[in-house]
């Protein structure tokens, strides 16, 4: 009774997973992972081969195989088979996506179409004259090449996929957390500056045109003089650089600078910057004579290096006081 | 039949708007559509269509949104100051960047095509997210395959038929090892690296190594928004090079499509391996949208038939269903004679109370009429 419980469940089950693969149907024969030629059963005599790179090996043998079969009657298409095999074998052409069988659809594209290896080269649904089992056997080295081909780049395509990995986190870098350009400048250096080529990476030398930001200047007449204050930076033009073999992890560049300070008027002048700290001289008309070079310049700190001074200053400042305290305790 | 295996993969490509995380299963789109078209075939509704297919969507429009957030935040910390200065148009220039994030359409949906084409760097960051991805899952399911080999398809929609199209042809195209080659980042260094490389094992993606086997281009405005230097008719992406078959998807009347309308060549549709289809439905009010096209019998069975090939068998029934799809849906007719009938509505009603008693006035002539005859001998 078990017997044949088993004997049902197997001529019920073996045809249904038989039939899940390339989803053709040549000359009538559906796509069963137990045929000869099948990659179900090819690749564990070749599982050493491949893992060893050996693609010769494999691709020599499937050659073997389709040259002693005898589903091969039609001899000019086993022919044209034998002869794009050594092609790859030979190295003439790349391997193997060119092996995949074709699925053309008619005009009404929704209904069933003709199957054809290589373009039209090699007629799938001709099925007279014995070529059934020919065209059937066709199919399973065709995606068998397939297979191998996948084989041969899988180590390449997994470099380029870290390669890209690895892309996207330099553009990233430079686009977000890189020098903040505004949308005038991106249209620049998109235009003129931005490589062709994805694979060089963004561009490594950025305009810089225009750009605003804030920032603070202190007069440095006399340190009991010194006027602290805070206005709108515009750089007019500049430059900025991304050493190569920082990965655009880091960037330093020059700018001329104008500065407008609410007490003090407009003042010109030039800023260095690295990362996001950018630091500068700039020259007010403080004595009002129309004339810059009689005036003595003002220390400029962009914003983000006058806020981290503060925070040190301010982290410092705290570290003395509780050392103070620490000594008035100890002092009671 | 069982469902394939391997499955094959459906990359699924969005167009312009603010696409959340799972755009792909918002409602009325691309999935919720195959779904439910997939329903409609005896030989797919048995199994859920994620055992037939393997669906990928991907995303690329958060880097857009990243882009104008940060602009944003850059204009609100400047606008106090750009006041301050009392210049009008530094008010208002930061005034309208601080807005950039905001839900309008101009933000929302105009700013992706002007970002897209009107810069490299930003394209380049798209197409590079979008190659990555696509490269990414190939890899992963090419190796040690059991038995046939899985197939690969492409469909895109709107700005993400310049999308994909631009990001397949890089990926077939460029060198990607090169940064595995060259370690010291050295631009000359990649440069001489790529001018000697042995081209055939540059990627492993090129064409001949690798192929999509069908791209869907639906709306398709790949020749108004491309990015490469190739026109789309002349790029790797066409058959015979990186994909095989090229079908390109249109409504008769989706403006969308039309400012610069994609002209598949005539040796394509010769060879076989290029299909124009062309829909006239109307489902939905939104005639562009992605779930839209989907809903036409024509369009998602031709891509049934083409990621399933024999395994996807019609009965005549079925054949005749797609053949006679009607252009007109009922739930959308029904909403337009619902909004006609609302719209006309003040109209027939004034149209009502005006011509009251005018017919008040008729109904008592006839009656004074009916009542006379018998004092009027009127035969």
């Amino acid at each position: 009774m078990m017997a044949r419980l088993v004997l049902f469940l197997a001529l019920v089950l073996i045809p249904a997973f038989a039939c899940a693969g390339d989803g053709l149907v040549i000359c009538d024969n559906a796509y069963i992972s137990t045929h000869p030629m099948s990659w179900e059963t090819l690749r564990p005599g070749y599982e050493k081969a491949l893992a060893d790179g050996r693609y010769f090996v494999v691709t020599s043998d499937l050659l073997r195989r389709l040259e002693r079969s005898e589903a091969q009657v039609d001899v000019p298409v086993k022919a044209k088979m034998i002869d794009r095999i050594r092609q790859v074998i030979e190295g003439k052409v790349e391997c193997c996506a060119d092996f995949a069988p074709r699925y053309e659809s008619p005009a009404e594209a929704y209904l069933p179409g003709r199957h054809f290896l290589f373009g039209k080269e090699i007629d799938l649904d001709q099925c007279e004259g014995g070529r059934a089992a020919q065209n059937d056997e066709l199919r399973y080295l065709a995606e068998d090449m397939v297979n191998v081909g996948n084989a041969i780049h899988e180590d390449h395509r997994a470099a380029s996929v870290r390669s890209m990995a690895e892309l996207e986190k330099r553009y990233d870098r430079m686009l977000f957390e890189g020098f903040p350009m505004m949308p005038w400048e991106a249209w620049v250096n998109s235009r003129w500056l931005t490589p062709n080529r994805i694979v060089d990476g963004p561009p490594h030398h950025v305009a810089v045109f225009m750009h605003p930001s804030l920032g603070t200047s202190l007069g440095t007449a006399r340190l009991a003089d010194a006027k602290l204050g805070m206005g709108m930076a515009v750089e007019p033009a500049g430059w900025v650089f991304y050493p190569p073999k920082a990965a655009h992890r880091a960037w330093w560049g020059v700018s001329t600078l104008a500065f407008f300070r609410g007490d003090l008027g407009l003042g010109v002048g030039v800023l260095g910057r690295y990362r996001h700290f950018s630091v500068g001289v700039v020259w007010h008309d403080g004595n009002k004579d129309n004339r810059l070079s009689n005036d003595r310049g003002s220390l400029f700190l962009g914003m983000d290096l006058y806020e981290f001074l503060g925070k040190t200053l301010r982290g410092y400042h705290g570290y003395l006081e509780r050392v103070a305290d620490g000594e008035r305790r100890n002092a009671e | 039949m069982p469902p394939p295996n391997p499955r094959p993969v459906l990359f699924l490509v969005h167009g312009v708007g603010r696409q959340g995380e799972d755009w792909a299963n918002a409602p009325q789109g691309p999935i919720e559509a195959l779904r439910e078209a997939a329903k409609l075939y005896g030989s797919l509704k048995d199994d859920e269509l994620d055992k037939w297919v393997e669906l990928i969507p991907v995303r690329y429009d958060d880097i857009f949104d990243r882009l104008m957030a940060k602009w944003a935040d850059q204009a609100k910390e400047l606008k106090p100051w750009a006041t301050a200065l009392g210049s009008k148009l530094l008010e208002s220039g930061t005034d309208l960047l601080s807005k950039a994030d905001s839900d309008g359409f101009i933000p929302a949906v105009g700013c992706d095509a002007l970002l897209y084409k009107g810069f490299k760097l930003f394209a380049q960051r798209v197409q590079l997210h979008v190659a990555y991805e696509m490269a990414k899952a190939i890899s992963e399911r090419t190796i040690g395959v059991p038995g046939a080999p899985p197939r690969f398809y492409v469909m895109a929609h709107s700005l993400g038929t310049a999308v994909a199209h631009d990001a397949i042809h890089r990926l077939v195209t460029e060198s990607w090892r090169i940064l595995e080659e060259v370690k010291d980042c050295d631009p000359d260094g990649i440069k001489k690296q790529l001018d000697s490389l042995d081209g055939i094992r540059a990627s492993g993606f090129k064409p001949g190594q690798f192929q999509f086997t069908a791209i869907f281009q639906v709306s398709n405005t790949s020749r108004l928004m491309h990015m490469t230097e190739e026109s789309p008719t002349e790029s790797a992406v066409r058959p015979g090079a990186a994909v095989e078959q090229f079908f390109n998807v249109d409504h008769a009347i989706d403006p969308i499509s039309k400012v610069l309308p994609f002209a598949m060549p005539k040796d394509w549709e010769d060879s076989g391996a290029g299909r124009k289809l062309v829909v006239r439905h109307f489902y939905q009010d939104n005639i562009h949208g992605f779930g839209h096209y989907l809903t036409h019998r024509n369009i998602h069975a031709s891509l049934f038939r083409q990621l399933f090939r024999d395994d996807f068998r019609l009965s005549g029934v079925e054949v005749e269903a797609i053949r006679k799809f009607p252009n007109l849906g009922d739930a959308f007719t029904k909403t337009q004679e619902d909004r006609l009938r609302a719209a006309l509505k003040p109209w027939l009603d004034k149209a009502e109370a005006a011509i009251a008693p005018t017919l008040e006035t008729a109904e008592l002539w006839l009656e004074i009429f009916q009542n006379s005859k018998g004092l009027l001998k009127i035969p």
